[in-house]
């Protein structure tokens, strides 16, 4: 039931992707973000980082619409999208992958990607096709499929199952879902979580790879990681922005090192 | 015919008390352990024998004993329910309750049914509680007032101890969120069964206090379940604030439209639910959770080789076409009756399979679109045109807008509440189908013929026949291929149209609707498109039901039917769209083959169920594979009865 | 409930027999038609046994009464199969229609396609029965229906259907006369919102303005079928209580059970005059408890009358059950005898034959000399007005005839019925 919003309120976009403007977010009593304004560069690595409760998570869901904000705006690529349903802010361009693993266990790796795939152009067949023509037979979109599946390396595994796949190829899978949708804003909350330093080594090189063109929003709980690999760090702290700079600016922020990252780092 | 405010709102009071005590164990239950128990008004009339048995006896004093014993027996009862039934069921898809519950239902029924006399029995009520007062012009019975203050305190000792003691706090805990109690180290599952026998001792109560103001009769579970159901959603699951709220609202608005609207009494909580969850999906009371309450998991696929799965088809399909030629032969013409039956409701559960094993939206409405496509079928018939392809055309059309209709409105709410929307949805109809001319009111519409042709051209089915060989087909053996056609093709279309875009979106939506939203589709316009479909395909079987029987009731849209239509899914294995049909086929044939054996094969088929919910919990269509270590060769795994990592029981939360 | 399934006289098996011979390919429409009508069932007139198929509500919420009217059923079946009288057998089979019309159709269609009955009987709910009145002109079998309708023998009456059961008309009838003539014409009515509901309050209503000029409505309250809750119309009636000669009462079984109930616990029966059209019934006095107490009923049947052979019924009746029988006893019971005699005289089993020979044939009943009138085949039963009382010990009330009204005065004209026989 996504309303389109013909409201095309133009900001001033530069080379600005992703804007919030006073974006809160209240549960009852609770503020879980408050009055966040963030802007994010294309093609940036930005991570967010945060001890728990700090807002992360739920600035995520704003930002991709899994939760209707309290107040305030989320503009992409210019637009006002804060109203725009989840399925809509993917269409416009924003992908992402989520803490749990969070794939289609039950379908084959192949269906995985293709549904993804699917997703991007289908406006591009009529109501009939997409109800009786079989998916094998969308020549494009199983092409792409199948490109895809190359790059994230997982084509020899293509007709398993994904819940048979081992849980860093599951990752994989996930990072190829998102990139199925050729998203211009990838959101990646703890995509690391839970993995050996091979994994997340491997994690970490796939999405540099594959994701080399979009812009990325991370979540990340391992500092290391975050500072070898962001260009701008954003430091949340209960629901507001405590800090913002590169990761040099960030490690030497005596707010953060005293308040927040020494604690963190124990 | 001038009636104080006050006198109705006495009369409301007294029944919405009951309502409370009936809804507030089941609220819990609810809350706590997501089960949705249809046999709680098994348990609430079980309590009302109880209590007759004790009180006839020993005469009308007996009653304030039996008022304590009998409440106890049914939580006992409850007890020994939930540790020897439910218990195996945790953990696995809340569907599964569904199927236990009815079984209860069916079970404990007839059992009543086997040691108490069918009809109404009046309970006798001790003298003191006899007679009437007059108070500031309101008469009232003095039972009247008993029934509200003792129901009164039984609530009031409920919530007191709710809200005071540990228990009560690790119960309330538990219906917000279930997770939250066991990660601080309580062993919630040890509460189950308290809960499980208190909310039976309640329902026991209530059964007593009424049974006391109407009569104990064997079918007054069935009278209470769904009200007391529109009582726990309208106030929210888990909500002990909203059964109170709820039950007395209900009470008092329909005694109250009794007087002065008395039209809407029938149709009124239905139309309050649906607009208190318009309004709040989670009802009166209900609390947004992270843990998403009343959530009902899908089906999951098929269990057969795609290889041998074609081959199995394409050799039912040739032996169900031979049915009708061994009539006379080797069966009688009934067979092909029967198979009918079997094929009609085959394509109905088939149907509401759509749906519910590939989008898990669990429609407890379902008989709407079968009776709709019934009586579109009868009234185009009976006014418009005797053609058969006309009225199934339009019952097909019908159907479909209708589900549109209901779809738009219901599924922008989920799991539990989206069934009882569409129950709701099912109920108004039902009320409709009563009350109006063209449906021929409660008896509905008889002497319906038709003609296979159009625009006044084409034979009846009894002007025809067609000579096989030695073998003539007439009436109901060309109606059967009518029938079996429209369930292959029902069945090709539907297997098609899951391995479209649309069909792999539905596919993405069955396992994690999350995942399928964030990557760019808008799930509840597939879920309604999907329910559009569903609607129509009932909407045929049931039109293909009036089509060959001539007449249409009102009980084709009772919504027994639509828990009885979920219990062949469930029986045959969700979202397999062949599982129902077989679901269909099992069903039916159990019954015949019971009811030839015994007058209680309720009873038995119950059991059935019972033991089929925790021994084969994933459908008939998962033996061959159960059954594969076994034929294979010796070494068969333990009794195991579920390969668990199959199961779809995570769901990504953030 | 054994199965029987002897295939004999099916007009399905004769037509495949007849057919066998005539082989004709699938090659369109003209090459293949033939009409099944063309093989008529031949009169079959030697025979031992004929087989009905008994449907009742086994299950659910008519089960008392359905076992009642079987025990009747039972017990005419053994009579006829005892007696010298009749040179055949009636053998029959049971099936549970419960409480749903398809259940019930698909049940008939199994006793006549599978074990290969003429005749069926039973049926307790009007939409049952009125789906097996279509069932049984469908099929060419006879049917005698369990159920009060008045459409059954009315506007949806044919020539296989055959009842003894009292209709709501011919009930209505005695209401009627007996409510102006004792209580009054000033009426208020309290009916289910359903067929039957409707029914009782058309039928007293044309009556009551036929008998008295000054008849008037004081005002009709409607409980939806299946209530269990009365009190709010309760109210509404005991409010209009002085104004009204006579509270009619538009329900039946549970409903009005519990309607007797809740209005004797607000003394409602001490303010107007209950008048019901089956209080009588053994299985709603014993649902009221004390709230039958002091009401009036029409009364259908009692075992104390005693008219034809009513008696030597109840005296066979309790020998073999240990109890005595009620309404719906006595119409199973009836219901066999009449169908049995229809068999005998026609001399034959063909169905199609004995519904002609039952049509106006002469009987004698448990309610004397009666017949099936040619112009609907509704059974010419007396009526009765009855008053339910306290009863001397135990708590069920007993009732107490008032008036009784013949045959010939109860039944509706033959034009007034709506049937076109």
């Amino acid at each position: 039931m996504a309303m389109e919003t013909t409201e095309t309120n133009q900001r001033s976009a530069g080379d600005t992707i992703l804007e919030t403007e006073d974006l809160v977010k209240k549960f009852g009593q609770f503020t879980a973000t408050d009055r966040i304004n963030l802007t994010v560069e294309r093609g940036e690595f930005r991570s967010i980082i945060g001890p728990n409760g700090a807002g992360k998570t739920t600035l995520f869901n704003l930002i991709t619409g899994a939760l209707p904000a309290t107040d305030g705006a989320v503009y992409f690529d210019g637009e006002d999208i804060t109203s725009l349903s989840p399925s809509e802010r993917v269409r416009r361009g924003i992908g992402r992958s989520f803490q749990i693993s969070n794939i289609f266990g039950g379908l084959t790796v192949r269906e995985n990607v293709r549904l993804a795939s699917q997703s991007l152009d289908r406006d591009q067949y009529n109501f009939l096709q997409s109800l009786f023509k079989p998916t094998g037979r969308y020549d494009s979109m199983n092409e792409r499929t199948d490109r895809i599946l190359d790059r994230i390396g997982l084509r020899d595994v293509a007709d398993e199952t994904a819940d048979a796949l081992p849980y860093g190829d599951k990752r994989r899978l996930e990072i190829g879902v998102v990139l199925a949708t050729e998203p211009d804003l990838v959101l990646f909350d703890e995509p690391t979580a839970g993995m050996s330093v091979e994994e997340t080594q491997e994690t970490i090189d796939l999405i540099e790879e594959v994701l080399v063109d979009q812009t990325l929003l991370l979540i990340e709980h391992d500092i290391e990681l975050v500072m070898e690999l962001s260009d701008h760090i954003t430091v949340l702290n209960r629901g507001e922005i405590l800090a913002e700079g590169t990761p040099n600016e960030i490690a030497a922020n005596s707010d953060v090192q005293d308040a927040y990252l020494g604690g963190m780092m124990e | 015919m001038i009636t104080g405010f006050l006198q109705p709102l006495v009369d409301g009071l007294t029944i919405g008390v009951v309502y409370v005590l009936l809804a507030a164990g089941l609220s819990v239950i609810f809350g706590v352990m997501h089960v949705i128990n249809f046999a709680h008004g098994e348990l609430f009339a079980l309590g009302a024998y109880f209590a007759l048995a004790l009180v006839v006896p020993f005469g009308g004093t007996a009653f304030f004993a039996a008022l304590f014993i009998a409440p106890l027996l049914v939580g006992i009862i409850g007890v020994a329910i939930e540790r020897y039934t439910v218990r195996p069921l945790y953990g696995r898809n809340p569907l599964y309750h569904i199927l236990l519950t009815f079984g209860l239902v069916l079970v404990i029924n007839d059992l009543i049914y086997l040691v108490w006399q069918p009809g109404n029995v009046n309970l006798p009520v001790p003298e003191i509680l006899t007679g009437t007062i007059n108070v500031l012009g309101i008469n009232a019975s003095v039972y009247n007032m008993f029934i509200i203050v003792f129901g009164g305190v039984m609530a009031f000792a409920v919530w007191a101890m709710l809200e005071y003691t540990k228990y009560g706090l690790i119960i309330r805990a538990g219906s917000q969120d279930r997770q939250m109690v066991r990660n601080l180290g309580i062993d919630i599952d040890r509460y189950y069964s308290l809960v499980f026998g208190m909310g039976a001792a309640l329902a026991a109560v209530a059964g007593i206090i009424l049974g006391g103001y109407q009569t104990v009769s064997p079918e007054m579970g069935m009278s209470v379940i769904i009200p007391a159901f529109v009582i726990v959603v309208l106030g929210g699951l888990g909500s002990f604030k909203g059964a109170v709220v709820g039950g007395l609202l209900v009470g008092v608005i329909q005694t109250v439209l009794r007087t002065y609207a008395p039209i809407f009494e029938g149709m009124v909580i239905f139309l309050l639910m649906i607009a208190v969850l318009l309004l709040r999906p989670r009802g009166l009371f209900g609390v947004e959770t992270e843990e998403e309450g009343g959530e009902l998991l899908t089906g999951s696929g098929g269990f057969l080789e795609p290889q041998t799965r074609k081959q199995l088809a394409i050799g039912m399909i040739a032996l169900l076409a031979l049915v009708p030629l061994g009539v006379g032969t080797l069966y009688s013409a009934y067979a092909v009756t029967l198979m009918i039956e079997i094929i009609i409701w085959g394509l109905f559960a088939l149907s509401l399979d759509f749906v519910m094993g590939y989008t898990g939206l669990v429609s407890l409405g379902h008989a709407l679109f079968y009776g709709l496509g019934a009586y579109a079928v009868a009234i185009t018939l009976l006014h418009v045109s005797q053609s058969a392809f006309i009225a199934i055309g339009l019952a097909i059309v019908i159907s479909a807008a209708i589900a549109w209709f209901v779809g738009f409105l219901s599924i922008r709410v989920g799991g539990v509440y989206f069934a009882m929307i569409t129950l709701a949805f099912a109920e108004l109809f039902y009320n409709m189908l009563y009350r109006l001319d063209i449906t021929g009111g409660s008896e509905g519409l008889f002497g319906i013929s038709t003609y296979y042709g159009i625009a006044g051209m084409g034979p009846t089915l009894g002007d025809i026949g067609f000579y096989v060989g030695p073998v003539a087909l007439t009436g109901q053996s060309l109606f059967y291929y009518i029938a079996l056609g429209a369930l292959i093709a029902s069945f090709l279309i539907t297997r098609r149209m899951l391995n479209s875009p649309f069909g792999s979106v539905l596919k993405s939506i069955r396992e994690n609707e999350q995942r399928s939203t964030f990557i760019g589709y808008e799930t509840t316009i597939y879920k309604r498109r999907a329910f559009v479909i569903s609607g129509a395909l009932a909407g045929l079987a049931g039109g293909l039901f009036t089509l060959n029987a001539g007449y249409a009731t009102p009980s084709f849209a009772y919504w027994l039917h639509s828990g009885e239509v979920i219990v062949m899914v469930i029986l045959g294995g969700m979202g397999t769209l062949y599982g129902p049909i077989i679901g269909a086929g099992v069903f039916f044939g159990l019954e015949e083959i019971l009811t030839g054996f015994t007058a209680r094969w309720r009873l038995v088929l119950g059991t059935i169920f019972v033991l089929f919910v925790i021994f084969l919990p994933r459908g008939l269509v998962s033996l061959p594979a159960q059954l594969a270590p076994y034929v294979s060769g010796g070494s068969g795994p333990g009794p195991e009865p579920e390969p668990a990592p199959d199961e779809p029981s995570v769901r990504g939360d953030d | 409930m054994t199965r029987g399934g002897k295939p004999q006289g099916r007009r399905r098996d004769v037509l495949k027999a007849i057919t066998a011979g005539s082989v004709a390919g699938i090659t369109g429409l003209a090459g293949c038609v033939g009409d099944p009508d063309e093989m008529e069932n031949g009169d079959d007139d030697d025979f031992d046994t004929v087989q009905f198929g008994v449907l009742e509500p086994f299950t659910g919420e008519f089960s008392d009464l359905a076992e009642e009217r079987h025990q009747g059923t039972e017990l005419a079946i053994e009579q006829i199969n005892e007696s010298d009288e009749y040179d055949f057998e009636i053998e029959y089979d049971d099936y549970d229609t419960q409480l749903d019309p398809a259940t019930a159709t698909q049940r008939a269609e199994q006793a006549v396609q599978s074990d290969g009955a003429q005749f069926i009987t039973g049926c307790i709910s009007s939409s049952a029965a009125l789906a097996i009145n279509d069932f049984a002109l469908e099929n060419e079998v006879v049917y005698t229906p369990g159920a009060a309708d008045t459409s059954i023998t009315g506007a949806n009456c044919n020539e296989y259907v055959f009842r003894f059961e009292t209709s709501t008309a011919q009930i209505a009838e005695v209401m009627a006369q007996w409510t102006a003539d004792e209580l009054g014409d000033q009426i208020v009515y309290h009916i289910a919102d359903y067929a039957y509901g409707e029914s009782v309050l058309n039928e007293v209503e044309t009556r009551m303005e036929s008998i008295s000029d000054d008849y008037e409505q004081v005002g009709v309250t409607r409980s939806d079928p299946g209530s269990t809750d009365f009190e709010a119309f309760i109210s509404q009636i005991a409010d209009v209580s002085d104004e009204a000669d006579a509270l009619v009462v538009g329900m039946t079984g549970a409903d009005l059970a519990i309607f007797l109930s809740q209005a004797g616990a607000r003394g409602l029966q001490d303010e107007i005059p209950i008048v019901t059209t089956t209080g009588s019934f053994r299985a709603v006095r014993a649902g009221a408890g004390d709230g039958a107490y002091n009401t009036y009923s029409g009364v259908r049947y009692i075992p104390d009358i005693d008219t034809g052979d009513n008696q030597e019924f109840v005296e066979a009746y309790e020998a073999e059950y240990g109890d005595l029988p009620d309404n719906f006893s006595r119409v199973g019971y009836e219901s066999i005898r009449m169908v049995a005699n229809g068999i005998r005289e026609a001399g034959s089993r063909n169905p199609s034959t004995v519904a002609e020979t039952l049509s106006g044939m002469e009987h004698d009943t448990i309610f004397g000399p009666n017949e099936f009138r040619e112009c609907d085949q509704q059974a010419m039963n007396p009526v009765w007005m009855g008053e339910c009382v306290e009863p001397d010990s135990g708590e069920l009330a007993d009732v107490e005839l008032l008036e009784e009204l013949t045959g010939e005065e109860a039944a509706p004209d033959c034009e007034d019925t709506g049937c076109e026989l």
